[in-house]
């Protein structure tokens, strides 16, 4: 499974959107599509998880999670196996 | 520095010119009508129109719009002395002040860069109206929209409280961004007070904090374009909004924990100068007082201090600071419940007297207010849940 779609599979299942997460486009704004702080926090913790990677508190900050394509840069910058958007 | 003369605040604590103005406020407007704004449940007009006059309204408004400018630590100097004379007055202009400090921060646009110059030159009382109905004070959503179908938007809100909504010249109120937007999807907007109509829809009639008059309203009325905040609600919470908040809120406990020590220790001083040669017996108490109004006070000036350093560097949305500032609420508004019960056993039947010197009614009352303005289990529930990802704690 690429990181697209497991980024998407965690939003899914623990976004709570107003959207499906595969119907998004990459650089849909996530909290107008309803992401919460609450549940944000619950994406946070599945994305460390499902790529085995921790955020570094300097990424937990909104901007970090305001796009499937915003996840995606961040976690490539944090050394894993994610190409680069 | 200060000279106590009324046995409210250790006046060493007391620095700064602003300081200085909010003591003298305090001391010579607030504290004399106290009693009756608490009684009456009604606002501190006095205080607001004495903080108006002495530049206190328009401190942490931008320079070049004709305000201070001045440190977030500074006001919450302010709010602390105040607290000591009259916790409704300093919860009144700590929570102006976060809207103040919103202005200026991300009030970025033209239009509200008139409007701080307004607010600065007329000395205008911002009131808040990001709670609701519905969503249980949780106001990264909303219910209410901003109705941008007609020429001429307007916005209609079920606030669950707007404190001091009546005295107020501006509310300043969280909604979604239009009708389709996602309750998430949030914008930040400045009403004027005169041009709303304001709906009761419940009263004030509390144990303490009675002066802050936090009715339930339902808010109606234009939204011109122009007061629209140029940046999402949400920024405005994350990005120094929310801060400024935990730690000009705390400050008011601060005060109150202050007010009670202080009170407490004036009590054995006069106890001790009758019986010159013994230590009464309350003065070990006032010692264990002040070990926890002391833990308080360092607790506020490290997280201003921190406040400072991370608004100079850009970094103030921060993980692990918001949620150090939650444990500030917590622990503040603790000591304030703590100090003010031990210092009314201290003081005994003239503390627990209204008429007293000692009285500690209104203190301990008020202290009360501040475990459930918002309530300490949620911060606690809060920081349960950001623990799980925030590295550092």
């Amino acid at each position: 499974m690429d990181a697209d779609a497991t980024i998407r599979r965690v939003l899914e299942e623990h976004g709570r959107l107003s959207t499906p997460a595969t119907a998004l486009a990459t650089d849909d704004d996530l909290y107008q599509r309803g992401l919460s702080s609450h549940a944000s926090v619950n994406v946070m913790l599945a994305l460390e998880e499902a790529f085995g990677v921790e955020f570094p508190d300097e990424l937990l900050r909104k901007s970090t999670f305001q796009s499937i394509g915003s996840i995606r840069g961040a976690l490539a910058g944090l050394g894993n196996a994610v190409p680069p958007a | 520095m200060t000279t106590s003369d009324d046995g409210v605040v250790a006046p060493s604590l007391v620095e700064g010119e602003w300081a200085r103005v909010g003591w003298e406020v305090g001391r010579d407007v607030a504290a004399p009508v106290a009693d009756e704004v608490d009684r009456d449940a009604r606002v501190p007009r006095e205080a607001i129109e004495a903080m108006r006059q002495r530049g206190l309204l328009s401190m942490l408004l931008p320079r070049d719009a004709g305000g201070g400018e001045a440190g977030v630590a500074e006001a919450a100097q302010v709010a602390r002395v105040l607290a000591g004379h009259c916790a409704s007055s300093a919860l009144v202009f700590a929570m102006h002040s976060i809207e103040a400090y919103n202005l200026r921060r991300h009030g970025t646009s033209s239009p509200l860069r008139d409007l701080a110059r307004e607010a600065a030159a007329d000395g205008l009382l911002i009131a808040n109206a990001n709670s609701e109905v519905g969503v249980g004070g949780d106001v990264s959503r909303s219910i209410a929209a901003v109705d941008t179908t007609t020429t001429s938007w307007t916005l209609d809100k079920a606030c669950l409280a707007i404190s001091y909504a009546e005295a107020s010249d501006l509310i300043f109120a969280s909604a979604r961004r239009d009708e389709d937007a996602a309750e998430t999807d949030q914008v930040f907007v400045a009403l004027r007070r005169g041009d709303c109509r304001l709906e009761t829809q419940s009263g004030w009639d509390t144990l303490g904090l009675r002066g802050t008059c936090s009715q339930g309203y339902r808010l109606s009325g234009p939204v011109a374009r122009g007061s629209v905040f140029p940046v999402p609600f949400a920024t405005i919470a994350n990005d120094g909004g929310g801060q400024v908040r935990q730690l000009l809120l705390s400050a008011v406990w601060v005060g109150l924990a202050d007010a009670a020590l202080a009170r407490a220790h004036a009590f054995v001083q006069a106890a001790a100068r009758k019986a010159v040669g013994t230590v009464p017996p309350g003065a070990l108490r006032v010692a264990e007082i002040a070990e926890r109004v002391q833990g308080a006070r360092a607790l506020l000036v490290a997280a201003a201090e921190r406040f400072a350093s991370l608004e100079a560097a850009g970094q103030l949305e921060n993980l692990p600071f918001q949620m150090s500032l939650r444990t500030l609420k917590v622990a503040t508004s603790s000591a304030a419940v703590e100090a003010a019960t031990r210092a009314l056993e201290v003081c005994g039947i003239v503390g627990f007297k209204r008429d007293s010197p000692f009285s500690m009614d209104r203190i301990v009352r008020d202290a009360h207010g501040g475990l459930v303005m918002v309530s300490n289990d949620r911060y606690l529930q809060d920081n349960a849940r950001t623990l799980l990802v925030a590295k550092h704690l």
